[in-house]
């Protein structure tokens, strides 16, 4: 008993097993603590209102016309036979003893877990609106505006110029932006190969620049171009009926223009109050729990998890840390210590990856790289095959995380 | 069934709800290899579509188990660049050595026999899941 205390940390509690957790968001991140708080026998109950899921990592290949909306869809029907009740509802509001549901149904919970990801800041940017979404697609919550951006691209004239947004941190993957212009530069080079792409960006820096930078050069010459801020790039407002977005010095015409806007946590996560002024979510680093609202822990691109980017395998690795915790507290054991790790794959093209990694540690109630470990790919004495390999390990990743999260 | 339960704890973290319920899970330290490598499970390979297809896809990623020591080793020699990795030497950097040799006895525990490396000798020495 000492040794199994010591080394996985023996729950035992009379209250557990009526507890009730409710778990509000089925992306990456709700998706996966809700599985693993049922794999500890927990009562979990799941509350998403899309009845299918359609994933981001891997949906620029979609826009590229390389792969299937279908590949990146998937049903609960997995989570709800590894134990979890599902319920497609949406959350209208949170009190400190229950979520309300938009078919009237009110859900108890003793702990409960936000993980609803991002919304649309529609706010943030003069002039992109829902209506101006539909013309100038952001695509960054994958489906329909996916597939619109998608026609777009196809509908282009050859010679054409695809416009991409891109703006200020934190957002949702931070690479996915330069992996969207890599592939689209991929599917002009070979049907349309006197267009380009520019990026108008909002920042001096962006992740894995050396390895885009220079693989844009290698792969795509003049097809792709960056602008930054220094450049006077950023754009601050957008005409969606001309096609034309402005920055403080210029107007840019594009025949396709892609505006990933500013974001914000999740809907729910302002509504319920755990969004503080910068629209993200404090939380206590080693449990998730809101700095804010007692009781209620949040997760994935929501939360601010300090160094930790805002990812998929991010968000997965979390939820299954936070399920643990959960459980922990329930049955008033003390929190358990663990790093998480981030691995970020970006594809150049469909058979050339590259890679981010990072390794965090949860110190002074903060996620903290740790010194020495992660890091980009190898710019210098990468191993010969290396970047096929590394699109061979972003499928593969794929494929794990999502019959890890979705599957059964 | 007491010493079942014992040795089950050691190897994969047991948490006891109350009754006599006892559920299993990864322990919290390695649970986030399970990001790329299935833990517990064959590796990849299928997804689920929304319409019941299958989606298979191709895995390369190995599974991660067998004798702890030659884990260890193994995690050891990608750490210090002997053995020639991707991603791998990056993330266990991250990890002391008295911390990796702790995961190579819960990795090892799962009873998976894989090898982990990748461009070393990529494939030669992969197993199956048990």
């Amino acid at each position: 008993m000492g040794l199994v205390g010591l080394l996985s940390g023996c729950l035992s509690g009379g209250g557990v097993t009526k507890a009730r957790v409710v778990v509000a968001g089925g992306g990456f991140a709700g998706a996966t603590c809700a599985r693993t708080l049922a794999q500890l026998g927990i009562r979990v109950t799941l509350v998403e209102p899309n009845p299918v899921y359609t994933a981001c990592p891997f949906s620029n290949l979609v826009i590229s016309t390389d792969r299937p909306i279908q590949a990146q869809q998937f049903s609960y029907a997995g989570i709800a036979n590894a134990g979890v009740e599902v319920r497609h509802a949406r959350v209208v509001g949170v009190d400190a003893q229950r979520v309300q549901l938009d078919d009237g149904s009110r859900l108890d919970y003793d702990r409960l877990v936000l993980a609803p990801g991002i919304e649309i800041n529609w706010d943030g940017l003069p002039g992109y609106d829902q209506a101006a979404a539909e013309l100038m697609p952001h695509a960054w919550q994958a489906g329909a505006q996916t597939l619109l951006l998608r026609r777009q691209l196809r509908a282009m004239p050859d010679g054409g110029v695809v416009v991409i947004s891109v703006p200020d941190n934190p957002y949702r993957c931070p690479p996915g932006p330069y992996e969207r212009a890599s592939l689209i530069a991929h599917y002009l080079k070979a049907h349309k190969p006197r267009s380009k792409v520019l990026i108008l960006d909002a920042k001096d820096r962006f992740s894995k620049q050396p390895l885009f930078t220079r693989a844009w050069q290698e792969q795509y010459g003049q097809l792709v171009e960056w602008q930054g801020r220094s450049a006077g790039a950023a754009v601050v407002e957008v005409d969606a009926q001309s096609g034309a977005v402005l920055t403080d010095f210029e107007t840019v015409r594009g025949d396709v223009i892609n505006v990933i806007p500013p974001q914000r946590a999740g809907f729910i996560a302002q509504t319920a109050g755990a969004a503080d002024n910068s629209g993200w979510c404090p939380i206590q680093a080693g449990t998730f729990e809101s700095t804010r609202l007692d009781r209620v822990h949040v997760l994935g691109d929501a939360a601010i998890a300090n160094a930790m980017p805002k990812s998929a395998f991010s968000a997965n690795a979390q939820a299954k840390l936070c399920a643990v915790q959960v459980a922990r507290l329930l049955a008033d054991q003390p929190p358990q210590p663990a790093k998480l790790i981030n691995t970020c794959y970006s594809l150049i093209a469909p058979e050339y990856g590259i890679s981010v990694a990072g390794v965090y540690t949860a110190e002074k109630n903060t996620w903290r790289s740790i010194p020495g470990a992660g890091g980009i790919s190898p710019m210098l004495q990468a191993p010969a095959g290396a970047p096929r390999l590394e699109a061979e390990y972003a499928r593969a990743w794929y494929a794990t995380i999502t019959r890890e999260v979705f599957g059964g | 069934m007491s010493k079942t339960l014992t040795v089950t704890a050691l190897l994969t973290g047991v948490v006891t709800l109350g009754q006599g319920v006892f559920a299993e899970v990864v322990d919290q330290r390695i649970q986030v290899c399970g990001g790329c490598h299935a833990l517990g499970a064959p590796a990849g390979g299928q997804g689920h579509g929304v319409d019941g297809q299958v989606q298979v896809e191709k895995q390369t990623i190995p599974p991660i188990g067998g004798d702890p020591e030659h884990l260890y080793q193994l995690m050891i020699a990608m750490k210090t660049g002997q053995r020639a990795v991707t991603v791998m030497d990056r993330i266990l950097r991250g990890y002391t050595d008295a911390e990796l040799k702790e995961m190579a006895q819960l990795l090892g525990a799962l009873g998976n026999s894989g090898d982990p490396g990748d461009l070393g000798n990529r494939g030669s020495q992969r197993s199956q899941v048990k």
